[in-house]
């Protein structure tokens, strides 16, 4: 038996770009099936976690999947269509903790949130390096996207020039971090959440710049009594300081400064329900959804696709494994002068397909042990997978 | 030299192809321990069928083969094999060696193949003296590719005499050789059969190799073919 395992091995060998060729088959013929399994399984089990801890969503009229989307998992094009305004009139109803979210912008692929520090303390969310934010152009970074960009506390992270909500462009900002996430396993690993002043500051709703009274005369326009008129060359600043944070201001009214959704934590169900009533009452432009029950929905539908994705696995593989048949048959009809030589030195009939049996059993146990070590990799690496599955970047 | 058992007897065998077309008859062909044949005859004529047929590889439709005191005839594939694999050598014009293998694991693969044979510390110490007669000992442990077609007919021969084989057939063993490593082969395989007390039966077309065996059998002679 050990002259046929050499021979079986120096055959597979000698043959590498063949035998490694059939072994990639077998593994993804094999690993397609665990894998997709296991990044469903996850991607249940984070959904309806996220979901689980967000009892009520409030957002503009519109797609209830969207909202929760964008304010569960910072995904999706963004709809800031909630005003500071609504966030005053459900707060004012003490019948819960409201928590503001909006998101209009990136950095390098990663959702800027604007939320409250109270956000924090709901998702129970740790620092595990630095501290919270707390004043405008400070942010903490998600534990992935802190990996991904190399952020620690006291680097900065700029703004891209443009979000979804902002067409006609805004300046970059440079938000400073200070403190990065532990690993939650959730979209807020891949999220830099600053405060909602900063969020606008982001979105362009405020600005700062150099001192107009101090300004370079080559920079000023006019000035009568004491309103001095800039042109375009007069500096936006990008980065929020100490030394500058009171230059920054905002054009228009509180109120109107835009939201994208309100996170709702009533205090009771009792509570729920009135609110839910009273949201109805008021009209179609807003909506108060429950979280749990679209994601339900969703992975309703996701298990019909997946149904489906199982089906055309199955088809595949099927034809696959025909391909692979098809391949060691032809390399069986291309072995028989080897095979018509062996009958002639008397080797025993049993030994020959013992060896060609032991061959595709060498190949068959390593394409399992690689479809086995990627099916591990995607128990190490799942969640960062699937967040990048979902959100796009890890 | 006649008193002494053939070690390969034939008698009135009768031979056809499924399908027909081609038939051979011989009515007799005999030799003995340590004799050296050749057979000569024009390409197609059904010379290396009647090795084929000597070593059991082929069975006939009539007639009987007797190999080392055994008839073919009655014995089941398996046992046929087993026979061939403990009792006779194969060379071939080709080498048939695979490329996958070594020189040494070439040598190696009846034994690996066959429970006929068992490959223990005797057998690879007989190994290592017949490529060290041959001139490969240097050679063993490179594959095929990489050795001249003088230095792959030494490996095939050793290979063919590696189990003590009662008989070895070579099949136009020199065919692919320049005229100076024919003659080289040809010594080898005629003092290693003689040496060995082997049988060597060789089918060539080269008559200038004739006076090196012992005896020359036309088989236009010997056989009917129809």
């Amino acid at each position: 038996m050990t002259g046929l395992v050499r021979l079986a091995a120096l055959y597979l060998w000698r043959h590498a770009g063949w035998s490694a060729l059939i072994m990639a088959v077998l593994a993804v013929l094999a690993a397609i099936p665990m894998v997709g399994a296991r990044l469903a399984g996850l991607a249940t089990e984070e959904m309806t976690a996220r979901a689980a801890t967000t009892p009520l969503i409030y957002g503009p009229a519109g797609g209830a999947l969207e909202l929760t989307l964008d304010a569960l998992f910072f995904t999706g094009a963004p709809d800031p269509g909630l005003t500071m305004a609504d966030y005053e009139d459900l707060a004012s109803q003490e019948l819960g903790t409201v928590i503001p979210v909006l998101r209009t912008h990136a950095a390098h692929d990663a959702p800027i949130v604007g939320v409250d520090v109270e956000y924090l303390e709901m998702r129970e969310l740790v620092i595990a390096e630095g501290r919270p934010m707390v004043l405008m152009g400070e942010a903490v970074a998600g534990a992935a996207v802190a990996r991904r960009l190399g952020l620690t506390p006291g680097a900065e992270v700029q703004s891209d020039a443009r979000g979804a909500f902002d067409i006609a462009g805004s300046a970059p900002v440079r938000l400073q971090i200070t403190g990065v996430l532990a690993p939650t396993g959730m979209a807020d690993d891949e999220a830099i959440l600053t405060t909602l002043r900063s969020a606008w500051l982001v979105a362009g709703l405020a600005h700062g710049h150099e001192d107009l009274a101090e300004a370079d005369e080559a920079v000023v326009l006019s000035r009568d009594d004491g309103v001095v008129v800039a042109n375009a060359r007069l500096q936006e600043a990008i980065r929020v300081t100490d030394v500058n944070r009171g230059d920054f201001h905002f054009h228009g009214a509180p109120e109107d400064r835009p939201l994208g959704a309100l996170l709702v934590f009533p205090h009771d169900a009792r509570a729920a329900a009135l609110l839910r009533g009273r949201v109805e009452d008021a009209g179609d432009a807003r909506q108060l959804i429950r979280p749990t029950e679209v994601v339900r929905m969703l992975l309703d539908d996701v298990f019909r696709v997946r149904a489906l994705f199982e089906l055309a696995t199955g088809v595949l593989g099927t034809a696959g494994i025909a391909a692979l048949a098809g391949m060691v048959a032809l390399t069986l009809r291309f072995r028989r002068p080897e095979f018509e030589l062996a009958r002639r030195i008397g080797a025993d009939r049993g030994a020959v397909v013992a060896l060609v049996g032991l061959e595709l059993a060498i190949l068959l146990a390593a394409g399992l042990v690689l479809a086995a070590g990627l099916t591990a990799t995607v128990d190490v690496f799942g969640r960062d997978l699937y967040l990048w599955l979902l959100f796009g970047a890890t | 030299m006649a008193d002494v058992a053939p070690v390969i007897d034939a008698r009135a065998l009768r031979f056809s192809y499924p399908g027909g077309g081609f038939r051979l008859s011989v009515d007799a062909f005999s030799a003995q321990p340590g004799e050296t044949v050749a057979l000569i005859g024009p390409s197609g004529c059904g010379k290396s069928t009647f090795l084929n047929l000597l070593a059991g590889v082929l069975r006939p439709d009539a007639g009987n083969v007797t190999l080392d005191g055994t008839p073919l005839s009655p014995l089941a594939e398996k046992a046929r094999r087993r026979l061939r694999a403990r009792a006779v050598g194969f060379v071939f014009q080709d080498f048939g060696l695979l490329d996958h293998l070594s020189a040494r694991d070439n040598i190696l693969h009846p034994f690996r193949l066959s429970g006929a044979l068992r490959l223990t510390g005797d057998v690879r110490d007989r190994l290592e003296a017949l490529a060290a007669r041959l001139g490969i000992a240097a050679l063993l442990d490179c594959r095929p590719q990489r050795l001249s077609y003088g230095e792959r007919q030494r490996v095939a021969i050793c290979r063919a005499l590696l189990s003590r084989p009662r008989l070895v057939l070579a099949d136009e063993p020199t065919g692919a050789l320049d005229p100076a490593t024919k003659r080289a082969i040809v010594d080898l395989l005629v003092e290693a059969a003689r040496l060995e007390g082997t049988a060597l039966v060789t089918v060539t077309h080269d008559h200038a190799l004739l006076p090196a065996f012992d005896r020359v059998e036309d088989f236009a002679k010997l056989a009917v073919v129809q």
